[in-house]
């Protein structure tokens, strides 16, 4: 089975004036680099949030793996959020610990040379951390488990250049060529480079499904081009 | 992995809860130095100490021990707050991110939170009941006098048979049952006061705005229905056992204890809900 996420007529309405996701029917393949992109309040968040059960859909359902979103996908998917969600006063090394408990998949091996090649030690408690560190140190966490989807909300927004390089060659080299990973950023020039397709979203439709490839075959631009002339304001 | 819940929820309170426990002990400690006062010493000997730095001791006394009820009484409500706040932190703000994308179910997140949380609040608890029992041994001291207090226990214990009988005979009490039932109640009550309140505060969350304000909306609502409810119950029990004080406390004490377990289960259940079926994390 190739598909591996399944949205069907997927809808999530605040109210009845703030419709966050309307009606987007999509199926995500794995062994792919997905960029979700769009303008500010398009419904990234909301989608990537609710591909991880923290919102409950209005409407429509969405699979992983086949199965409805509960215990059994949170097992495989791997979630970066858009914000800092680890308890200040813990210790990196306290939170690699909880991370081995609750996830099957997670490497602390793996993690530990991440933060070694970062320069963060593990012994340091989060609430000392630069907002860039934190957000690394999340990555990290996240990458370091063998998941079958990861979903990336804004991954590199909060961090140095030369740190985003480290962060694209750790989302390329830390998935199994079996999982996806689902980033949504506003610096598409970044990380155009790393993607295979790239999913447009405008006031929480779909506008656009497709590969990179065929967006730099059929119109002659790069993403993030072809991005500024769909988005045009 | 309801082991493993329950492990991070304890290191996640035990340095809060062992600070409010110190804080007991010490006042404690204050309540004891309090009875130390000329006042104390007076009632026993009845010699009495003139001079103002014995008033002044008299008022520091008198004022001491104001603040031990006002401590304690801090004590057990700092703990249902912090226990509460400490709920809604890793449940409903950022920190609820990690939690609700754990793979566990949502019935064993709620009872780690649950167990965790009314086992505190009991140690507390019963810190508090053990705070009061030997402060109350201490005044008891203070104003019988050592040899005195001691003939006090040596009568008591062996007139321990007529007390019982004397319950039963004027208020139609069986004290050992009392005592039991009463020990089981304050053991399962912390959990059943927790389970109520962690269920108001996920009603907040049913709430598109003033989520806070609504769950402590929710709280008074619920609060107003159970005494409600059980005064309604009391009244119509009161018709009946009107004839026996005794039975009439008894039976009305384990109604309200019973309306407040049922509501634990039902706001258990509204919590369940809206952490499964109506998460909706900001």
């Amino acid at each position: 089975m190739n598909e591996l996420v399944e949205i069907v007529g997927l809808t999530k309405a605040y109210d009845a004036q703030h419709i966050a996701v309307n009606n987007i029917t999509l199926t995500l393949p794995r062994g792919r680099i997905i960029g979700l992109l769009g303008p500010n309040g398009s419904g990234k968040t909301t989608l990537m949030k609710m591909l991880n059960g923290l919102l409950t859909p209005t409407q429509g359902f969405l699979r992983i793996n086949g199965q409805n979103v509960g215990v059994e996908t949170k097992a495989h998917v791997a979630y970066l959020p858009d914000r800092t969600y680890l308890a200040g006063g813990k210790k990196i090394n306290e939170t690699l610990n909880y991370f081995c408990d609750f996830y099957g998949d997670f490497s602390r091996e793996k993690a530990l040379g991440m933060l070694q090649n970062l320069g963060i030690d593990p012994g340091t408690r989060m609430n000392v951390l630069s907002k860039g560190t934190k957000e690394k140190v999340q990555l990290i966490l996240v990458m370091s488990r063998n998941a079958d989807l990861y979903v990336l909300d804004e991954p590199i927004a909060g961090v140095d250049p030369a740190a985003r390089d480290y962060i694209l060659r750790t989302i390329i080299n830390n998935y199994n060529p079996q999982a996806s990973v689902l980033i949504s950023t506003h610096l598409i020039g970044d990380i155009e480079q790393v993607l295979d397709e790239v999913i447009f979203m405008r006031y929480g439709s779909l506008v656009l499904y497709t590969s990179v490839d065929n967006i730099r075959a059929q119109h002659g631009k790069s993403v993030d081009a072809y991005f500024r002339e769909v988005f045009a304001c | 992995m309801l082991g493993k819940l329950i492990k991070y929820e304890w290191k996640s309170v035990y340095k809060v809860g062992c600070l409010i426990l110190g804080a007991v002990v010490l006042t404690t400690l204050m309540g004891w130095l309090a009875f130390q006062s000329p006042m104390w010493r007076e009632m026993e000997t009845g010699i009495s100490y003139d001079g103002v730095m014995s008033d002044w001791l008299n008022i520091v006394s008198g004022l001491t021990l104001l603040l031990y009820v006002i401590l304690l009484a801090g004590a057990s409500f700092g703990t249902l707050i912090f226990l509460v706040v400490h709920f809604y932190r890793t449940m409903y703000t950022d920190e609820g991110y990690l939690i609700h994308t754990l793979p566990v179910t949502k019935h064993r997140i709620l009872v780690s939170k649950i167990l965790v949380g009314g086992l505190w609040m009991l140690f507390v608890a019963l810190s508090i009941l053990l705070s009061v029992f030997l402060l109350c041994m201490t005044m008891l001291s203070a104003i019988l006098g050592e040899q005195e207090m001691a003939m006090f226990w040596r009568e008591l214990v062996p007139h321990m048979d007529e007390l019982f009988y004397m319950m039963r005979e004027e208020l139609d009490v069986d004290l050992a049952v009392w005592l039991a039932v009463g020990a089981v109640k304050l053991i399962i009550t912390p959990f059943v006061t927790l389970t109520i309140l962690f269920g108001a505060v996920s009603m907040g969350q049913l709430f598109g705005k003033h989520r806070v304000l609504m769950a402590i909306i929710s709280y008074i609502c619920i609060d107003m229905a159970i005494r409600v409810v059980g005064s309604v119950i009391q009244g119509i029990l009161m018709v009946f056992l009107y004839e026996s004080v005794g039975r009439y406390i008894r039976a009305a004490t384990d109604i309200s204890f019973l309306i407040n377990l049922a509501a634990a289960g039902v706001l258990y259940f509204v919590s369940w809900h809206v952490t499964s079926k109506k998460l909706n994390m900001a």
